[in-house]
């Protein structure tokens, strides 16, 4: 288990570090000049230079170089990536250039938000995926079937956007209602403000996990069914019940929660557009503003942290396996 | 009896079926008979895909205004028989975009599925066929893009590269290489171990040949069978990157910028950002029921649990 683990970490360390190289030559070639855009209009050569000096922008980007001239590398002590990597590694993340504030600060400050945002979704992913998913396979081919399979087909194919734009828009327009936007209030302080304000935002983006998960857990669950052990179970004379949620549902359970894992990463996409929409304050609207404001390594740093959190999930989710199939053992 | 099918829908979603002769046109009407009975969601799906294909192709003819016209109504105007899904703040017809707007939907949708799922289907190729460390090498790159929320890759690429039609489907078709790639690696590692491989290989072919002339065929089905449901991907990944402001810039209409447009629109106008969004909803829709038709008769495995 602890081998599986640890080699599981280091292949992660390895995707990390790929990630990290992607974005970093990609946002290398955005059109465009930080310390121009800081500088203003009526800003002289020196002063963007200058600028340019004091953001780092004036290194070398990457540590290793290749050439057109024997010996083709060169290799710089100073370089924009090494800069880089030596501050996320150390947690000195710096200050944003666009919200004049210590990205530490932002994170501690939005993390909140991002998080109660993703668990939500997940709560009412699973308290809707699952439970539907069972009934259209236990009453498979019955009407009651057919509305959740077009339900869900359609929840796949719903731009979130568009939900989150009309939940906003009609309710404005009809009866002039809005839900709080703006400033975030604390569970602890006000729950129901709380609620109010996060449990649209959150059903709007679980609209397309729960409709996934309805799916999959349909045609999982009728997989499980056409078991031997199944069958079994019945003949000895369980109840319906338990031969449903105890041997078919538990061992229909691992593909479903590879996919919950799995969509963790889109909807930490998906929560750029929903925390913009809603005006939320969250990490996900922070890292949308910080790259159309061009603050890369801002947005560096976010992508990077992102990538751990969805490598330790899958990683969880891979370990939780154990736990839902003894006969699973990682040696 | 299943690869007829499978050839006689591919064909018909591509629009290049060849007129059978007398007696066979009949036994294909009964077949298509069946498979529409069999299928009738799919069918559903195929016949909103040609509506909006038509919709693409013929757009000029069926819009009662141009694209940006700005005296095609007065500013802001409700539905009425004169502008059917009323107007945007400066007087454009939005049934007009909104038809217009299919255009630049599918071709995006179009040229990026193609592009990616025939880059995905070689990577995957080559990675399941050669192992070792070539394959490691595409597998970690694929966990890579997959590790991380494709949205916010796609939004740094076409802000990287400037928005334009043309970064919009560069940055598609890579959202879509790595999942056709790990498929389809999936699926070319089965094909190794066959006996035509090894066949193939006895007789002198060289490794591209065994790949491209061999696997290739062998995996195309499979190839085809996500295509259906990467479209559906596509356009929804196009809209929202519009929606952002990040799609396709104007003067093109985009159904996510006009989305976008009718939120920070004041007076409210719902029509305005109604009709583009059902647009998409519609036409995810019918790319999904078909792509979902194919692989029930592609896969029969899995028939028993779809159907």
């Amino acid at each position: 288990m602890q081998t599986f683990i640890l080699r599981r970490l280091m292949i992660g360390v390895v995707i990390l570090f790929f990630l990290s190289i992607i974005v970093f030559v990609l946002l290398s070639v955005v059109p465009g000049d930080p310390a121009k855009q800081r500088c203003g209009l009526s800003c002289q050569g020196d002063q963007i230079a200058a600028i340019r000096h004091s953001l780092g922008l004036d290194k070398s980007r990457f540590p290793v170089n290749v050439t057109g001239n024997p010996p083709f590398v060169e290799f710089h002590k100073n370089s924009q990536y090494g800069d880089w990597l030596r501050d996320v590694v150390t947690g000195d993340l710096g200050e944003s250039q666009y919200f004049h504030q210590p990205v530490t600060k932002a994170i501690r400050n939005r993390l909140p938000v991002t998080v109660e945002l993703m668990v939500l979704t997940m709560v009412l992913t699973i308290l809707v995926g699952i439970p539907f998913g069972v009934i259209s396979a236990l009453f498979r081919n019955s009407p009651l079937d057919y509305v959740v399979r077009l339900t869900s087909i359609f929840g796949l194919s719903v731009p979130s956007f568009w939900v989150a734009t009309l939940v906003l828009i009609v309710p404005l327009a009809l009866w002039n209602y809005s839900p709080p936007l703006g400033r975030t209030v604390g569970f602890t302080h006000d729950p129901i403000g709380n609620l109010k304000q996060f449990t649209p935002a959150a059903a709007v983006l679980a609209l397309g996990s729960a409709a996934g998960i309805m799916r999959l857990s349909r045609s999982s669950l009728l997989e499980v069914m056409r078991q031997d052990y199944m069958r079994t179970a019945r003949a000895k004379g369980l109840r319906e019940r338990v031969v449903v949620l105890r041997h078919g549902l538990k061992n229909s359970l691992i593909p479903i929660v590879t996919v919950l894992g799995l969509q963790v990463a889109g909807l930490l996409g998906g929560s750029l557009i929903i925390e913009q929409i809603f005006t939320l304050p969250g990490l996900g609207q922070y890292t949308f503003i910080e790259l159309f404001n061009k603050d890369f390594p801002v947005v560096q740093t976010m992508t990077l942290y992102i990538g751990v959190v969805v490598i330790l999930l899958n990683l969880a989710v891979d370990v939780s396996y154990a736990w839902f199939d003894p006969r699973i053992r990682y040696s | 009896m299943a690869k007829d099918i499978t050839v006689a829908t591919s064909g018909i979603a591509s629009g290049v079926f060849e007129r059978p002769e007398r007696g066979r046109s009949a036994a294909f009407l009964r077949q298509a008979g069946i498979l529409i009975r069999r299928n009738p969601l799919g069918f559903i799906g195929l016949l909103i895909i040609v509506v909006f294909g038509l919709i693409a192709i013929f757009g000029p003819w069926i819009a009662p205004y141009g694209l940006n016209d700005f005296k095609a109504g007065d500013p802001n105007a409700g539905m009425s028989a004169h502008n059917w899904f009323g107007t945007d703040a400066i007087g454009r017809d939005t049934f007009s975009r909104d038809v217009y707007g299919a255009r630049i939907s599918l071709s995006v949708a179009f040229i990026s599925v193609l592009g990616g799922a025939a880059i995905g289907t070689a990577f995957g190729i080559i990675s399941g066929y050669s192992g070792g460390t070539l394959d490691s090498f595409i597998q970690r790159s694929v966990d890579t893009f997959i590790a991380f929320p494709s949205l916010l890759l796609l939004l740094i690429i076409v802000q990287a590269l400037g928005p334009s039609q043309r970064t919009v489907v560069l940055a598609i078709m890579l959202g879509i290489i790595p999942g056709v790639t790990r498929v389809v690696r999936g699926a070319a590692l089965a094909e190794k171990h066959n006996q035509y491989v090894e066949a193939a290989r006895s007789i002198g072919a060289s490794t591209p040949r065994v790949l491209f002339r061999h696997i290739l065929p062998n995996v195309l089905a499979l190839a085809i069978v996500i295509m259906t449901t990467l479209l559906g991907f596509a356009i929804l990944t196009e809209a929202s990157l519009a929606f952002l402001g990040l799609g396709v810039p104007e003067p093109a209409a985009s159904w996510g910028r006009d989305v976008s447009a009718a939120r920070n629109n004041f007076p409210l106008q719902i029509p305005a950002a109604f009709f583009p969004g059902a647009a998409i909803t519609l036409t995810v829709l019918g790319f999904n029921l078909l792509g979902d038709a194919i692989r029930d008769i592609a896969d029969p495995r899995l028939r028993g649990s779809q159907s």
